[in-house]
């Protein structure tokens, strides 16, 4: 008689937070981000004193705004993922709301940015530095708006799907790419933002 | 609760770090330290890498040293 309660490897587990497949995905995607972190500093270590002058146009209390609210941010999915490994459906939504109303504030904070930039003219094509810059903070800001749009998905289907272990293991896997976001933040942040405050 | 205020301390001190010290080597060391902690932190907290298969907890942190290890050579050298 075939045993059903046999576990495939890589698959679904529920004593594992999220799934196999997004452990995967994300470190891929950590090695891709790592591919441009390590071009980025090859280039500044080619033309130093421009990446220099131009991170000097850069505002590390906006880098800072960023970081606060994609921490926070965070921090609130997490007590959602937690909620509703408890059943608190009303705290989980709330929680939810609140990641997606300070990933808001990082998206409106960078488009901030992104204007005032375009607006003294400074564009992917003004130098090196701000082509990484660009690159770098847009791929960075896709990956935020992108996951955005399936947090929004879990906060709309909360009430419905709440109760099933596949809507658990999508917040999980939601969650743990808003992590992940996060994660890549905490080292754009010094190396586009805070190393150039440095004497 | 606890993790996430260490979070938003630790971001403090780097930035006030980046300001103050007057040893560039050291002052890139320092926030780029710091930012690796707060990685962890979140991994390990928020991600609950310790609680996936042994392996991603493994592979991430050997991400977050490879970045730092990275980026501190790359400001310093």
């Amino acid at each position: 008689m075939p045993n059903n309660s046999h576990h495939h490897p890589g698959a679904t587990s529920p004593d594992h937070p999220g799934t196999s497949g997004i452990w995967t995905f994300v470190f891929i995607d950590m090695v891709i981000f790592f591919l441009f972190f390590g071009v980025y500093i090859s280039e500044r270590q080619r033309l130093p004193d421009i990446f220099l002058s131009s991170q000097h146009q850069l505002s590390p209390l906006v880098g800072l705004v960023s970081t606060m609210a994609l921490l926070t941010s965070s921090w609130a999915m997490a007590e959602a993922v937690r909620a509703l490994r408890e059943n608190k459906i009303a705290r989980a939504g709330c929680a939810l709301n609140w990641a997606l109303a300070l990933g808001a504030v990082f998206i409106v904070n960078k488009l901030f940015e992104y204007g005032g930039k375009f607006g003294h003219g400074i564009t992917p094509l003004t130098n090196g530095f701000f082509t990484f810059y660009f690159l770098i903070t847009g791929l960075h800001f896709l990956h935020v708006t992108g996951t955005m749009i399936f947090m929004t998905h879990c906060r709309v289907r909360l009430g419905v799907e709440a109760g099933a272990l596949t809507y658990r293991k999508k917040l999980e896997n939601v969650g743990l790419f808003w992590h992940f976001v996060d994660v890549l933040w905490l080292f754009i942040f010094p190396m586009l933002y805070l190393t150039e405050l440095v004497g | 609760m606890r993790i996430w205020l260490a979070l938003l301390g630790l971001t403090g001190v780097s930035f006030l770090l980046a300001e103050q010290l007057a040893v560039r080597t050291v002052a890139i060391v320092a926030i780029f330290l710091i930012a690796a902690l707060k990685a962890e932190f979140v991994i390990e907290h928020y991600m609950e890498a310790r609680a996936a298969e042994r392996h991603w907890l493994v592979m991430y942190f050997a991400w977050v040293t490879a970045v730092t290890l990275l980026l501190v050579w790359g400001h310093t050298a």
